[in-house]
């Protein structure tokens, strides 16, 4: 067996469509922080003005959300909790410190990534339904004003704790290594696999079958 | 106006009624909120509608619209009866004590000498019982029969609760708590003011229903003081000035009369218009009337009136008949007029049953609109489905759109509801080609002269010989025509002081006599703006000019006793102290003479004193009485169903036919304006059209239940004359009334609707109005008319 | 309308206020709607849109006297009419609806633009339509239901008391047009003085429940409102009971810190992860990596 035997974990459409996220994501996440943090409104003006952000950080959110949304959908059947999950969790603390052997093996994506996945799940739903309620000038004209401020916060909620998320999911995706590269080419190696998704190979064996 | 707007101030009780001040004037309606807080007067409104005013009233009273003479001919009763009159200025200043002749007779709804063929009466009998000397005969006592005190009791005794509240629907509860309020102010320290307008005179006895209530003015002394009076609001900037000067199809300026064919001559004229005083010692003012007359013809011909041809006499029209627009509309209609000059009216928008009015404007040879708007009168003939269907290739009127100024691109004077002439300045130049009325009338006088000198024609004197010298001939300035119609001296060229100084003899002249004193030597009284008020009682004799003479409280010689002693001395206007008069206002009175001498203060009338009893001024009779509405709502007048409506109505051929029936048309409708809008003219004006742009029909919720119809719902409102298609506006506003057995619903139209401006194109309310008026003045009732009301598709 | 006149901003901590208006020496300022006066003739609405320049869409009839249906971008001033009944009596009551100007202004709070929305000395509440991104929060905050976002300009607009006249010693165009003396404006100590003695005044008139809407929950406010029935002030479409709402509240107050709290925990906590734990890599999968087991297998050959 060749030491850096690859194999494919991600397809070049989802590849694409992540990091098409990441960059509408970006735009809209500093956008929003730009109407979150009176001092960071100059983020604005990573699109001009902080008007102009203001007129697209919906535009951009609908098509994050969406991208979000069929990325998800894609991955759903990798995030249906299995029987290795409950182990692993229980085990967290150790793939925290890395003490590898006493980290049960899990398959295609850990609990922890299956969490994000649900969180990401919750955050698409709110912040369309909730961004459209509060969407100037267009729809928020037509709720009850306490409806669209409920929206607001809860907009503003969602955010900071998609935020934090998305910290956590760039934490693991550097300190994993060799993930990013899978994100980006798609491959990762067989040793990789075994070594963080050790069950994700058996996946493999039987689609070799 | 008797008294003015700020004077409103001074009243204790407001009676807003066949008016909606708050509505329709609301500017000088600040000064009856102002009387509210600051005087503690109480508000009453009695209107068909809930409308602004109530909405601000101590007491709102329900009335069936055309019934406002029976609701006051009952409170005449309930003062007289509860002994709430005062007494003093009655006997002194009314002809209660004045004896009248035997002959005259009132009973079943009509006064004596009635000619049924003619429809009108033969007047003779509604007179003084004149003495040897020509004076009336009068009893101080009031005992006698015959005197008027004990005719007018006997003519409202029919008139008790009960029977008011049958006829007028308004609820007895309310009907009492009126005239209890009105009552209040019978002492001489409480002042009641009367507040009207076209709520009054837009009926088929409209000329009545004001002079009742002058009546109820009378009883309470309310007239002649500060916060009482008879105070018509004028609408139209300047319809005050408007009537001035001769409006009225029978009128000249300042209220002389336009000859009939039965004044051949000068003298003949004089002398039936200048009277005789009634009662001994009496200033009898129109004894003037020559004075005024001839210097009026001197300003119409200057050099050309000499007496040798009776001051152009000869050259006035003389009437045979009254000749106002709504019989030219129906001469119109019968292909009898070629050409129509329409001026400052919409005429197709305005004049009531649009259908026969369009049919009459398509019978002319020609029709010039002068206007600064473009009018649905200019573009009558312009086809415009469901709301001007006609037939434009079949149209061959002539139509010339003459583009004039509006008030703001002009100066010149406007006179106010309180006789205030105002002299304002142009804002801002007119547009385009529009030119001032003035000028667009000049040239059209100065073709008609050129006409005449070059091809001669029948008459050419009355145009030829017109008085026509100006700086600019063809566009006289405000300046010049403004001082003619101050008068001056013809030899000097003297602007005279006042109407004092004109003579009979056609050495002044005079454009309008009540407008002497306006631009004097010492300039342009009207452009003053000294609002100092010495007295705080609102008289600021330093602010423009106040015709007639500066005078603001017109017959003030009644707010003191005989003895010149003011009723309520917080009241002074005039007072005799110290053996002289002193006062804040210009008395209404010579006062060089002692208080005995002017104590006659209704010095217009050759009797001197108010008149309970009319004589023959108005052809109804000399009291008033309840007729229905030509289209009445219950087809019958309870106090005598064998005269329902006003007996002496004029009838254009073919006009019964267009008349409905209650089983037919079963709801009472009226029409009004909303304070977004000034008529039609600024349904053409963006924030006017925002604040209301559409018009729609008012009816109440009971009503509204009982034909399916909802808040917002189109409806199709109809009269035997035409239907329109409108939404409907359910209200509480307005509510069914009991009357005579019968439950009548009232729905009330905006007649502010237009297809051809800025609002939502709508309907306009004429369509259903009928040319039915008031016999005295032609005045069409707009007021009250049958209807019928059903849902409809919208348009 | 200097700055130092400002004394609260949107987006920024409390600011020291200019001299002038820290000593008081700038008097607060009132505009007082008597509804008992008002005979509801809309001349305080279309000066508004006369002086600010305002000309909304001629719309159509529906239902109501109350054209156009609601305040908007482009009015500013809008009357209110409604019916009711009290003790068998019927009344139209008007309302004069525009901006409060709140002590304690909801819009200022949930606004986080900088500069935005500002308070002024003399009470009245402004926006800056330079700095706005339309954003909306204002027109949600607000429990007056006054500010409105364009839709040509995304912006939000309200009556602004017409500062600009009033900063040059002018009455608001309102106040100067109302025909029956229903608005007045002055300093809020005459006002307050003015509708204590009118209320009195109603009272005596009959008017048992006469009072003055100055609601305390956003601190009073900068235009007052005398009632004929202060104890139902939504027959005359005004809250009962008006709040700087708690989702405001929450967002600014709380979700603000804590949110970056959490945020700035979160990295850190990564960080210190990072640098403790060290690197987490795939030793296969390194340059110079020799298999252990395969070097086993090699030796054995």
């Amino acid at each position: 067996m060749s030491k850096q035997e690859m194999i494919v974990r991600h397809k070049l459409f989802d590849r694409l469509c992540h990091w098409t996220i990441v960059v509408v994501g970006l735009v809209t996440f500093l956008t929003g922080f730009s109407f979150f943090y009176p001092s960071f409104q100059w983020l604005g003006g990573i699109v001009g003005t902080p008007q102009l952000a203001k007129v697209l950080h919906p535009f951009f959110g609908i098509a994050m959300c969406l991208l979000l949304g069929l990325l998800l959908i894609r991955y759903y059947h990798h995030n249906k909790w299995d029987k290795y999950d409950w182990p692993w969790m229980k085990a967290v603390v150790w793939v925290l410190l890395q003490k590898e052997e006493n980290i049960p093996p899990v398959g295609h994506y850990n609990p922890g990534q299956k969490m994000l996945f649900r969180a990401f799940v919750i955050f698409v739903i709110a912040f369309i339904v909730t961004g459209v309620i509060m969407w100037q000038p267009y729809f928020a004209p037509m709720f009850e004003a306490s409806t669209v401020n409920w929206a607001t916060l809860i907009h503003a909620a969602c955010a900071i704790l998609m935020l934090i998320a998305i910290v956590v999911h760039f934490w693991m995706a550097t300190w994993i290594e060799g993930s990013i590269t899978g994100m980006l080419y798609g491959k990762v190696s067989k040793a990789w696999a075994r070594k963080h998704h050790p069950a994700m190979l058996d996946d493999f064996k039987e689609e070799e079958k | 106006m008797t008294n003015h707007w700020i004077d409103i101030k001074n009243s204790n009780v407001i009676v807003i009624m066949g008016g909606n001040a708050a509505e329709a004037h609301p500017v000088g309606f600040g000064w009856v909120t102002e009387a509210m807080q600051h005087n503690n007067a109480k508000l009453i409104v009695v209107d068909p509608r809930f409308n602004r005013s109530a909405a601000l009233a101590d007491h709102y009273a329900p009335i069936r619209s055309g019934t406002d003479i029976a609701f006051l001919l009952g409170v005449i009763r309930y003062l007289i009866d509860t002994k709430q009159v005062n007494y003093d200025y009655v006997k002194a200043y009314t002809n209660a004590s004045y004896i009248i002749r035997e002959d005259f007779d009132f009973h079943d709804g009509l006064f004596s000498g009635f000619d049924e063929e003619k429809g009108a009466y033969n007047t003779e009998s509604w007179y003084y019982e004149l003495d040897e000397q020509g004076y009336a005969k009068v009893d101080d006592t009031l005992q006698h029969p015959r005197c008027v005190w004990n005719l007018l009791k006997q003519h409202v005794e029919r008139y008790d609760f009960k029977t008011v509240s049958n006829v007028t629907g308004t609820p007895i509860d309310d009907y009492q708590t009126v005239c209890e309020m009105i009552g209040s102010t019978h002492t001489k320290n409480r002042v009641a003011t009367f507040m009207y307008a076209l709520g009054w005179t837009h009926h088929s006895k409209g000329a009545q229903n004001i002079r009742t209530m002058a009546m109820v003015q009378l009883l309470l002394g309310n007239i002649g003081q500060l916060g009482g009076g008879v105070n018509a609001l004028r609408g139209h900037a300047n319809v005050q000035g408007s009537t001035d000067m001769g409006l009225l199809a029978q009128s000249l300026p300042g209220y002389l009369k336009l000859p009939s064919d039965k004044e051949p001559t000068l003298e003949a004229h004089l002398t039936a218009h200048t009277p005789k005083p009634l009662r001994p010692g009496q200033t009898n003012y129109w004894q003037n009337y020559p004075k005024f007359f001839v210097s009026l013809l001197k300003s119409f011909w200057g050099d050309a009136a000499t007496a040798e041809n009776d001051f152009g006499y000869d050259w006035l029209p003389k009437w045979d008949q009254m000749y106002d627009f709504g019989k030219h509309i129906d001469m119109m209609y019968r292909g009898q007029v070629n050409g129509l000059l329409v001026q400052g009216v919409n005429a197709i928008n305005s004049m009531p049953n649009r259908n026969k009015t369009l049919k009459a404007l398509s019978q002319l040879k020609y029709l010039v609109v002068l206007d600064n708007l473009s009018s649905e009168t200019a573009t009558f003939w312009q086809n415009e489905p469901g709301f001007n269907e006609v037939n434009t290739a079949e149209i061959q009127t002539e139509v010339f759109r003459l583009p004039t100024t509006c008030f703001a691109e002009e100066e010149g004077s406007i006179v106010n509801s309180g006789r205030w002439m105002q002299w304002h300045w142009k804002g801002a130049n007119a547009p385009g080609e529009a030119m001032a009325d003035s000028e667009i009338v000049s040239g059209i006088m100065l073709e008609l002269k050129k006409l005449y000198r070059d091809e001669g024609g029948v008459l050419p004197e009355p145009v030829a010989a017109a008085n026509w010298h100006y700086a600019i001939e063809h566009n006289p300035s405000s300046e010049e025509l403004t001082k003619e119609l101050n008068g001056y001296d013809v030899a000097t060229r003297r602007q005279v002081s006042g109407f004092g100084e004109l003579k009979a003899d056609g050495s002044t002249a005079c454009g309008c006599w009540l407008y002497a004193g306006s631009w004097t030597e010492e300039g342009n009284n009207m452009a003053r703006r000294d609002n100092h008020d010495p007295s705080g009682k609102g008289i600021t004799p330093g602010w423009t000019f106040s015709w007639p003479m500066n005078r603001r409280v017109l017959y003030n010689r009644a707010s003191c006793d005989i003895n010149g002693k003011p009723w309520d001395p917080e009241r002074t206007i005039v007072e005799w102290k110290d053996g002289k008069w002193h006062g804040i206002d210009v008395g209404d009175f010579n006062m060089k003479l002692t208080p005995q001498e002017t104590a006659s203060p209704f010095i217009m009338q050759p009797e001197g004193v108010g008149r309970l009893f009319a004589l023959k001024l108005l052809k109804e009779g000399p009291f008033p009485e309840h007729y229905e509405p030509v289209e009445s709502p219950i087809g019958t007048n309870p106090l005598h169903p064998k005269v329902v409506h006003s007996p002496v109505l004029r009838w254009f051929e073919g006009v019964r036919e267009t008349l409905g029936t209650k089983d037919e048309f079963p709801y009472a409708c009226t029409t009004y304006s909303l304070t977004e809008h000034f008529n039609f003219w600024t349904t053409h004006c963006r924030l006017a059209a925002i604040s209301m742009p559409e018009t729609f029909v008012e009816m109440n919720e009971v009503l509204a239940a009982e034909k399916g119809i909802k808040n917002g719902d189109w409806v199709k409102v109809s009269s035997k004359r035409g239907h329109i298609i409108t939404k409907a506006l359910v209200t509480k506003r307005l509510r069914p009334l009991q009357v005579n057995g019968q439950v009548v619903h009232t729905l009330g139209i905006p007649r502010h609707g237009s297809h051809n401006a800025l609002i939502k194109k709508a309907y306009t309310c004429n369509v259903l109005t009928t040319e039915m008026g008031d016999a005295n003045t032609g005045v069409p009732e707009y007021k009250a008319f049958l209807v019928n009301v059903e849902k409809a598709e919208g348009i | 309308m200097a700055e130092q006149d400002i004394i609260r901003r949107s987006g920024t901590t409390d600011i020291t206020p200019a001299s002038q208006a820290r000593v008081g020496g700038v008097k607060k300022v009132a505009k007082l709607f008597d509804a008992t006066k008002c005979n509801g003739c809309k001349a305080c609405q279309v000066a508004c849109s006369e002086w600010n320049d305002l000309r909304e869409e001629v719309g159509e009839f529906s239902g109501s006297y109350q054209n156009p249906p609601s305040l908007s971008p482009e009015c500013w001033t809008l009357m209110k009419y409604n019916e009711i009944e009290d003790a068998g009596k019927l009344r139209w009551q008007f309302t004069h609806s525009a901006c409060m100007h709140c002590a304690d202004p909801a819009c200022l709070k949930a606004c986080s633009t900088a500069g935005a929305i500002i308070q002024r000395a003399n009470g009245t509440v402004d926006f800056d339509s330079d700095k706005c991104i339309g954003c909306g929060y204002c027109a949600s905050a607000c429990p007056f239901d006054i500010p409105k976002i364009s839709a040509k300009d995304n912006k939000a607009y309200k009556c602004t008391l017409c500062s600009d006249r009033t900063a040059v010693g002018l009455e608001p165009s309102c106040v100067k047009t109302c025909t029956t003396g229903a608005l007045r404006y002055g300093t809020r100590e005459d006002m307050l003085f003015y509708a204590e003695k009118r209320v009195e005044e109603l009272k005596a008139r009959g008017y048992k429940n006469a009072g003055l809407y100055n609601p305390e929950g956003v601190g009073g406010t900068a235009m007052m409102m005398i009632f004929h029935d202060i104890n139902d002030p939504e027959s005359y479409y005004m809250p009962k009971d008006p709040q700087v709402p708690m989702a405001t509240e929450i967002r600014q107050d709380w979700l603000k810190p804590l949110g970056t709290a959490g945020l700035i925990a979160t990295a850190a906590f990564a960080l210190m992860h990072r640098i403790t734990v060290g690197r987490n890599i795939v030793e296969e999968d390194q340059p110079g990596y020799i298999d252990a087991a395969a070097e086993k297998e090699e030796d054995s050959k």
